[in-house]
């Protein structure tokens, strides 16, 4: 009897083996293996980044607040409507000379950079490279704060302090209309203008020296090397900078939030700033949604350029 | 002309290493000085100052600080592990399996890349909303697990180990996954590293998403707690607390980053970078 069940058991076992056994062979075949791989990431990047964009347009045809039980449709309104907001008038045209200004700042400053650093010693270079990233590895947090204890009103700021020994009087730097902007704009410049240098470098470095003496031989000045090698053929890289900083220029949230809340009289609220207020003080998600859209069919082409940046001249390589 | 021009070279590189250098040394001038030198007028950096470490238990009493410190590490190391970790498994699937709709699939992943943060903000509200999810670490991790962009760079990476091995691999027996793990992950070290960088240095500055979703001191991160404690303070002229707590986050970044400066500056710019 004892044996007769032991045998079953075994029988039992082999039979699951087997099962398991097909069940692994059945997720081991090449044909089953990147769905398995995919599967995870898709419904991640379904449910993050598809169906909110569509769920995005859904609510911004509606008059929808977060608490009402009944949200009523109301077509296109919303997007009519923010167009008579003023408020968002102002965003947009603070978000347009934040990101004209700042994104021309930062990439003639990092290319004069990068061109300085190119032709010091070596052995300079690397330290010189590191001071200038340094504020680019810092959070934008920390790195406002010091500029709103800096960039102080009265004469106890330190940079009205510096200036007063130029004969400056005290600016209003984050107090006034006229300053808060720039102010922004000087801070973001300060945090980034080392990872435009740091491209720029490595542009720099990859254009070999014997074009320039080429160019050197057949009579050329340094300025027109400057202007008919050096910038051709940074192209690639300018096209990447000028992109990703209008995209990050578009979205400028945290130091707007850190160092002036869009104040003073709305001088500083950007789009994002606004879009954050709307949603969150206002609880207006529709009029929220229907703004993000706006960023979204403005930021289309240099959006659709970054991604033709990554994938446009990619070639699919052996398979298996 | 050639000594006037190497003067204004070396005195751009001075006046801008001081302009980089000189706010840093004015956070740590106010970290440890009394509440009463934060505003003198002229300001100063050396001539008249006590400097202690007097404001530190004020700091420690008004901000949760380990409390959102640790908050900030779990939740940014989670979602740089995790978004690397499905960043493989995409990459893999695209570079080396022949799978029916992969161009499609892969495509409708990379269009991804243009929706901006601002556009997803209210339905992802919403849906963390509607699970009841608000201060929570999984709201604040959970829109993050997945990375178009990492999907893209591991797609590339993978690219670069060789197919003919996978195939020996395969004949001595070893199974899809084991392929997988025991032979195109390590082979690609460098670019998990740099990409868990670049996540890294993002998701720590992450500011709007946690603190709209989890706004509750002991549930937030570092960066929101800071900003709160500064705009509390803006008027209150309590330069020496905030400054605090920016030096003590920004400390372990710095040294590691002095440390690793080539390894850091080769992750952070990678994105420009085609291979």
């Amino acid at each position: 009897m004892a044996t007769m069940q032991h045998a079953k058991n075994k029988e039992n076992n082999v039979h699951q083996h087997k099962e398991a056994f097909s069940m692994f062979r059945f997720f081991n075949n090449i044909k089953v293996v990147p769905w398995v791989l995919i599967s995870i990431p898709a419904l991640l990047i379904f449910g993050f980044y598809l169906y909110p964009l569509f769920s995005s347009f859904y609510v911004s045809l509606f008059n929808y607040k977060i608490l009402d039980k009944v949200h009523t449709f109301v077509g296109f309104n919303n997007y009519i409507n923010i167009f008579k907001y003023p408020d968002f008038l102002q965003s947009m045209q603070n978000t347009f000379t934040f990101t004209i200004v700042y994104v021309a700042l930062v990439l003639v400053i990092g290319l004069l950079m990068a061109l300085i650093v190119n032709t010091i010693p070596k052995s300079f270079q690397n330290l010189i490279k590191t001071v200038y990233f340094l504020p680019v590895v810092v959070s934008i947090v920390p790195i406002s704060i010091i500029f709103n204890f800096l960039l102080y009103s009265t004469g106890a700021g330190p940079i009205n302090s510096y200036l007063s020994y130029l004969g400056i009087q005290p600016v209003q730097w984050l107090t006034s209309t006229d300053w808060s902007m720039k102010s922004v704009i000087f801070v973001t410049l300060w945090k980034n203008a080392g990872f435009v240098m740091v491209l720029y470098l490595a542009g720099l470095l990859s254009i070999p020296t014997s074009y320039y003496e080429a160019a050197c031989i057949d009579g050329a000045n340094s300025y027109q090397a400057f202007w008919h090698i050096t910038l051709p053929l940074l192209k690639n890289t300018t096209i990447f900078l000028l992109v990703s900083s209008i995209i990050g220029a578009f979205q400028v949230f945290t130091q707007v939030l850190v160092m002036t809340a869009g104040g003073p009289t709305n001088s500083t609220a950007t789009l994002a700033f606004t879009i954050y207020e709307v949603m969150f003080r206002q609880q207006q998600m529709g009029s929220a949604a229907a703004m993000g859209f706006i960023m979204f069919f403005i930021l289309l082409a240099a959006t659709f350029m970054q991604l033709r940046y990554y994938v446009g001249k990619d070639s699919r390589q052996e398979v298996l | 002309m050639k000594i006037v021009s190497t003067i204004l070279k070396w005195l751009f590189i001075a006046i801008t290493v001081v302009v980089f250098v000189l706010p840093f040394i004015w956070m740590i001038a106010l970290a440890f000085r009394p509440q009463n030198e934060c505003l003198l007028n002229p300001p100063s950096l050396f001539s008249g100052i006590h400097y202690s470490f007097d404001a530190f238990p004020e700091f420690f009493k008004k901000l949760d600080f380990v409390t959102q410190f640790g908050n900030s590490v779990f939740v940014t190391l989670v979602i740089t592990l995790a978004s690397t970790f499905t960043s493989v498994l995409a990459g893999t699937a695209f570079a080396k399996y022949r799978f029916p709709g992969s161009n499609f699939v892969f495509m409708a992943f990379m269009a991804t890349i243009m929706i901006p943060f601002f556009v997803v903000l209210v339905p992802m509200y919403m849906i963390i909303n509607a699970f009841k999810l608000q201060n929570t670490y999984t709201a604040m991790i959970l829109p993050f697990l997945a990375s178009p962009f990492g999907i893209f760079y591991m797609r590339q990476t993978i690219y670069s180990v060789p197919t003919d091995l996978i195939y020996a691999a395969r004949i001595d027996g070893c199974s899809e996954y084991g392929i997988l793990f025991k032979m195109i992950v390590p082979s690609i070290g460098p670019a998990l590293s740099s990409y868990g960088i670049l996540t890294f240095m993002l998701q720590w500055d992450s500011m709007l998403w946690p603190m709209l979703i989890s706004p509750k001191r002991q549930f937030t991160l570092i960066t929101v707690g800071l900003a709160n404690l500064s705009r509390e303070n803006i008027g209150t002229g309590r330069w020496n607390l905030v400054m605090i707590g920016s030096l003590l986050i920004t400390i372990p970044i710095v040294i590691a980053y002095l440390f690793m400066q080539r390894f850091f500056i080769q992750s952070m710019t990678m994105a420009g970078f085609k291979e």
